[in-house]
């Protein structure tokens, strides 16, 4: 039922939700800023950062002291209050959109207990309404720095992320149709047996990817930082505040990823149609119920995660950055449309195959 | 939880009341909207109140419908105070008192 | 869990001071997007997650963050309070007389307990959704040319005419 740890032990809760954020923000967080480079250096043919540590793997460390160390800077017309609040309005959102995302199941006495913070009824609608509050820290770090150029930077990626908000919803609601349910878990539970999502609405996950490069601010659609040829919202920041709008987009493509993973991807099942309980019927080990197998679905869960992240990084050295208004013609006049198509589409697919 | 009805309708007329000495008070037609907001909400708590007291979803259908009404105002009433901006009008809504765009 | 609700209700009511009393339309339109937050809350604790969910998704999602995008747009500076205490005072009979009204009705009409048992399922996004497109399609239909209506509106007034261009 909704908000189900309210009523659990709330102590179990809170270990839940400090280890779970933990390793959001502390190992995955990390591991993807380093992946990036080093992946982005193996794709331009470079070495990438690899003197810091075993294969550079403390870089981000080093990193990370650095932008501590640097100069705090406040413009000094900026609203004071707002131009403070505004990273922390990127990370909040960004680290609650992860608390129903569950990341694999164990079976206890015929009770199906997902792994995730909490188990929420309308799981799907949380993670979309809460990720869309990550417009605010956009509008507001924009607005407050008082200075001409992050305004027009943060109404351009306010709109563009409202934009984008709309295929990506619609591309859910088909996946919902499917499903019958809002439930992450129990989307997952109906493609261990079936096809995988992402066969009967192929044009559903195409749309939802596309959105969500979109929404998370990366490339080709990355006009909100744009570092390269217009200022985006963010240029008056600098050091720690600087930092946690990159932590809050890292944190925000690996809650995507996941729900990529979970809607489309079959979540943490082995392969369309093979699914863990099969397997393991075969193997002669009931892999939900003894001991620590549970963690192997687990492990394939981390995998095909990890999959969808390498694709943000290869597609960003694939694809040429597009110019805002493609961006706005690609999102209105082709998406939205496409989404809708999709949706008639998986329509008369749930009406007549399935 | 047992929380009696009054006390959820205490909170909803609440809401409505800080919402209508906004109404009132304030003069820029963005944060008249912003009290009309308010006053909606309000409703909504009651709707949703009385609904779980009497056990019957039909308040929560009709907040849905609240939510779809308040969107579709909040679009027409900000692009008209766009519109405004455009024509160099002020927004304080006590000087607006010609029709003529 | 009766502390939640009333954390939320006196929070949701002391950001909505702030609505109206911020002399900055921008923290007006922040503070209504933390009573919101809170409003939701009281939904979610009222057996309602999916409303709760939507107005979150809806109210602050869209409409709050149209708000703050047009206030930026625009640039809106900070404005004074108007009104004196006699404008006040001039229009304090109307709130007086639905207090009175208000208090009256909830005396007589309503019961003390609103603590009726209900399923699991009551609530959800399936009890709601076979209420609305069940016995309220109808009116379901009218929100979504409500939405088309206002759809078209805002297209031909934000439209720019012929005489202003360039």
């Amino acid at each position: 039922m909704s908000l189900s740890f309210f009523d659990s032990n709330m102590l179990s809760a809170l270990i839940r939700i400090a280890l779970t954020t933990g390793t959001i923000l502390g190992v995955i967080v990390y591991l993807m800023v380093w992946a990036e480079r080093r992946v982005s250096a193996f794709i331009q043919g470079r070495l990438g950062p690899n003197r810091v540590g075993p294969l550079g793997l403390l870089q981000g460390l080093a990193d990370g002291v650095k932008f501590i160390f640097k100069e705090e800077l406040m413009p000094s017309e900026a609203n004071k209050f707002l131009f403070l609040l505004a990273p922390f309005a990127a990370v909040l959102p960004a680290i609650l959109a992860f608390a129903p995302v569950p990341y694999g199941m164990k079976i206890i006495d015929g009770n199906v207990v997902p792994a995730a913070i909490a188990n929420l009824d309308v799981g799907v609608l949380f993670v979309l309404s809460v990720t869309s509050l990550g417009v605010f820290s956009i509008i507001l770090g924009g607005w407050a720095s008082n200075s001409k150029y992050p305004v027009l930077g943060g109404l351009r990626a306010a709109a563009q992320v409202i934009s984008y908000e709309i295929p990506m919803g619609l591309a859910i609601m088909a996946v919902l149709l499917v499903a019958g349910t809002t439930n992450l878990t129990e989307i997952v539970q109906l493609q261990s047996e079936g096809a995988w999502f992402v066969l009967i609405c192929p044009i559903g996950f195409l749309i939802f990817v596309v959105s969500i490069f979109a929404e998370t601010n990366r490339l080709p659609f990355d006009m909100p930082e744009g570092e390269t040829e217009i200022i985006g919202f963010h240029a008056e920041y600098s050091s720690m505040k600087f930092a946690m709008f990159f932590m809050a987009e890292y944190a925000n493509m690996v809650t995507a990823s996941c729900i990529a993973v979970l809607l489309f991807l079959g979540g943490w099942e082995f392969l369309p149609f093979v699914s863990w309980s099969k397997l393991s019927a075969v193997a002669g080990v009931s892999i939900y119920e003894q001991g620590f197998w549970w963690l192997l679905p687990v492990a394939w869960f981390m995998a095909k995660v990890s999959f969808v992240l390498i694709l943000f990084i290869w597609v960003r050295w694939t694809l040429p950055r597009f110019r805002y208004d493609q961006l706005m013609r690609l999102g209105w006049k082709k998406l939205i449309p496409l989404s809708l198509l999709n949706i008639v589409i998986t329509m008369l697919i749930v009406m007549w195959v399935v | 939880m047992i929380v009696p009805l009054d006390h959820v309708l205490l909170v909803s007329f609440a809401l409505f009341l800080i919402g209508l000495v906004g109404l009132f008070l304030r003069k820029d037609a963005l944060t008249i909207f912003l009290c009309v907001e308010l006053l909606l909400n309000a409703a909504n708590v009651a709707f949703v109140g009385v609904a779980r007291s009497i056990g019957d979803v039909t308040g929560h259908v009709v907040v849905l419908i609240v939510i779809a009404v308040a969107a579709a105002e909040a679009a027409i009433g900000l692009s008209i105070v766009i519109r405004l901006h455009q024509n160099k009008k002020p927004l304080e809504v006590q000087k607006l008192n010609e029709l003529k765009g | 869990m009766e502390y939640l609700f009333y954390t939320f209700s006196g929070l949701a009511i002391l950001f909505s001071l702030g609505v109206v009393f911020a002399r900055n339309p921008i923290y007006s339109g922040l503070s209504l997007v933390t009573t919101l937050f809170f409003v939701s809350g009281i939904f979610v604790l009222l057996h309602a997650p999916f409303i709760g969910v939507l107005q979150i998704l809806v109210y602050t999602g869209a409409i709050m963050v149209l708000f703050l995008y047009v206030m930026m747009l625009l640039n809106i500076q900070e404005e004074q309070i108007v009104g004196t205490r006699k404008h006040l005072m001039k229009w304090m009979h109307l709130p007086l007389i639905v207090v009175i009204f208000f208090i009256f009705k909830s005396l007589i009409l309503v019961p003390t307990f609103s603590d009726i048992p209900v399923d699991e399922k009551f609530g959800s996004v399936f009890n709601v959704g076979e209420s609305l497109l069940g016995s309220y399609v109808l009116v379901f239909e009218i929100a979504s040319i409500v939405l088309l209506a206002a759809m078209i509106g805002v297209v031909v007034l934000t439209k720019k005419t012929q005489k202003e261009k360039p």
